[in-house]
């Protein structure tokens, strides 16, 4: 890992705004990412994990700005994403892509195969003849571990896993930096999540790629990662490099997080001591006061709940969000 | 060997066939001969088409010559002095010949009204569900002047203006009719343009017409397909009422509509004025919807061993 910083987001916020009444008028905003701030390093694979609903997915789409923010800024190789002009962005999409969660909704049913993989390279003009297109094609799809011979197939006819290698394919089609993993296994069987995940590694170190894995399965997150953060509602509750993070949790969060990956040993798992945490996560369209957790927080105090904890170093390159950490 | 002769589970251990523009158009016409349905659907247009375009060899008299003596005799076979097929109407013309001809203005109103409010309709579909906000605002604001509009006042106003005519006809029935496509379309491509994979051509960089074009539109084409099967039954009836106010063709034309407008009072008494164009009408009809039917399953890629 180089110290080189690849993506930059600073205090990056979407909002979708709640539109209601007769005429439209905007009532309120889902805070789905409430201002996070990181940097990730060429060649480093930044893990992001959370529960339903907290941004991860949000977070990532508009880091591509795939949406627009609503605030904040995100630099691209030192140059701020939000300043480019419409076909700027669409040109630097070429050196930026993303993994989909659902390997059935993020291929076009009516294309074959070898469409889907071939368009970003046509986008981009990267192949100048159709033979040429087709070499590239055939490399992606060996590369990916797929079969050539299914060049002219339909998405329905293959398995999730499979499916969910094509997109890889096309993601790679462009020969990017950086990808986006939005939960690229979430929706796999555990059997083929290892593949996947060992086929995004393989990856990673052949094409020195720059991976943003969003995830839930905190056992895999550590597992690619170099560093994790941690979100709770829009905002970065914890960030840290993978092992310091799963070693020594600064974060009650965290903590609770860590304490419901279950052990894979019978006695062990019986000993294992659970944090539950209490109540629903509140709504990201009228968040708590204070600290977002303190709704649900074992050690919350009058201080939590009145004032919001800053995101602060507490350790060599170890930030939380938390009062006591 | 193609890919339709085996199973679903053999085409998977085959290599997949080059789909080359001579094997796709061999394709179609195995998958058409497996629906019997829909090869007597093609058999009827064909013989509908064709009509159409040889009326003045394939029809036995002539369509407009009034024969007032000869008016109203019923047809041939009711009648063994007839040399009427299909007897004539109220001023003496051969009903055969007149449903012959009948075919040309029929299916002309029919396909090409349809295809001007299809593309008219998709368009502000695609445009409206695409974009949404103002510009759908606009498009669905005009949608409901167009709904709030009388077909026939429209065409008044335009008969006024253009005078009548089979082409002003035409442009009648394609403005008004593009309601019902712009709706469907639009909701159709609200509810796929969050889908996974137009989110994945915009990361990918494509430009934003090729996402409308070439990623959504083939995914939404069986709604206009249904939709414009009908269109074309309900364009060869509106011709009728169209042309009975003066709009349309002129009365000695004749047409499938006309005919069944002319016909019906003498509907008591000589049945065999509008059961011919009733006929004609209602099996092209079928035929058109059944093949638009069987398009949209060729259509999806999901279909294709099955059927």
């Amino acid at each position: 890992m180089s110290e080189e910083v690849l993506v930059q987001v600073k205090d990056l916020k979407m909002h979708f705004p709640i539109r209601a009444g007769l005429f439209n008028r905007t009532v309120g905003a889902v805070k789905a990412v409430d201002g996070i701030s990181f940097d990730i390093m060429k060649g480093e694979t930044l893990g992001l994990v959370g529960e339903s609903g907290c941004g991860k997915t949000t977070a990532g789409r508009a880091i591509l700005h795939l949406y627009r923010p609503t605030g904040g800024e995100v630099s691209f190789k030192g140059t701020d994403l939000a300043k480019e002009s419409p076909e700027g962005l669409r040109r630097t999409r070429r050196h930026m892509q993303m993994i989909f969660q659902d390997p059935y909704a993020s291929l076009n049913p009516q294309m074959r195969v070898g469409e889907i993989i071939g368009r970003p390279l046509r986008v981009h003009g990267l192949v100048k003849s159709a033979p040429e297109e087709k070499d590239r094609v055939t490399e992606l799809m060996q590369q990916v571990g797929l079969n050539v011979s299914y060049r002219d197939r339909f998405p329905h006819e293959f398995s999730g896993g499979q499916r969910q290698r094509i997109g890889i394919a096309r993601a790679l089609a462009t020969s990017p930096d950086f990808i986006v993993c939005d939960e690229a296994i979430s929706a796999l069987d555990v059997s083929i999540q290892a593949q996947i995940i060992n086929l995004l590694e393989q990856l990673r170190d052949e094409l020195g790629l720059t991976y943003l894995f969003i995830a839930h399965d905190l056992s895999m997150v550590r597992y690619i990662s170099t560093r994790v953060g941690v979100m709770y509602l829009g905002k970065m509750m914890e960030l840290a490099s993978s092992d310091a993070l799963y070693e020594e949790p600064r974060h009650p969060y965290t903590r609770a997080l860590l304490s419901a990956i279950p052990i894979p040993d019978p006695p062990l798992e019986r000993q294992r001591q659970r944090m539950l945490l209490e109540g629903d996560l509140p709504s990201p369209a009228n968040p708590p006061k204070g600290c977002r957790f303190s709704t649900r927080c074992p050690m919350a105090t009058d201080l939590c709940r009145a004032v919001e904890p800053e995101f602060r170093e507490v350790a060599t390159r170890h930030w939380a969000a938390c009062h006591f950490a | 060997m193609s890919l339709l002769d085996t199973e679903p589970k053999d085409v998977a251990a085959l290599p997949a066939v080059p789909a080359t523009l001579r094997t796709k158009r061999r394709q179609l016409l195995s998958r058409l001969l497996k629906s019997k349905a829909a090869t007597i659907s093609v058999i009827i247009l064909l013989i509908v088409v064709v009509a159409a375009i040889a009326a003045p060899w394939l029809s036995p008299h002539d369509p407009f010559a009034n024969k007032l003596i000869q008016r109203l005799k019923p047809p041939m076979f009711s009648n063994s002095s007839g040399i009427y097929l299909l007897g004539t109407d109220s001023l003496g013309r051969d009903i055969f010949s007149r449903i012959i001809y009948g075919a040309r203005v029929s299916l002309t109103v029919g396909v090409s009204a349809v295809a001007i409010s299809g593309v008219i309709g998709v368009l502000i579909g695609l445009l409206s569900g695409y974009f949404g906000g103002k510009v759908d605002d606009v498009f669905m604001r005009i949608c409901d002047v167009q709904l709030s509009f009388p077909t026939i006042l429209l065409a008044l106003t335009i008969m006024a203006v253009l005078g009548s005519g089979l082409d002003k006809l035409i442009l009648v029935l394609g403005l008004t009719g593009w309601v019902p496509y712009g709706r469907i379309v639009r909701s159709q491509v609200m509810s796929i343009k969050n889908d996974e994979f137009v989110l994945a051509a915009r990361a990918a960089g494509e430009r934003q017409w090729r996402i409308l074009f070439q990623q959504i539109l083939p995914n939404i084409w069986s709604p206009v397909i249904v939709i414009g099967s009908f269109t074309i039954a309900s364009n060869i009836v509106s011709e009728a009422s169209l042309s009975f106010l003066g709009v349309g063709v002129p009365p000695s034309v004749p047409s499938w509509g006309t005919m069944l407008a002319d016909g019906r009072e003498y509907i008591g008494v000589a049945d065999w004025l509008t059961i011919p164009a009733g006929v004609a009408i209602s099996l092209t009809v079928l035929a058109i919807n059944i093949l638009g039917d069987w398009l949209r399953d060729y259509l999806d890629p999901r279909l294709k061993n099955i059927l």
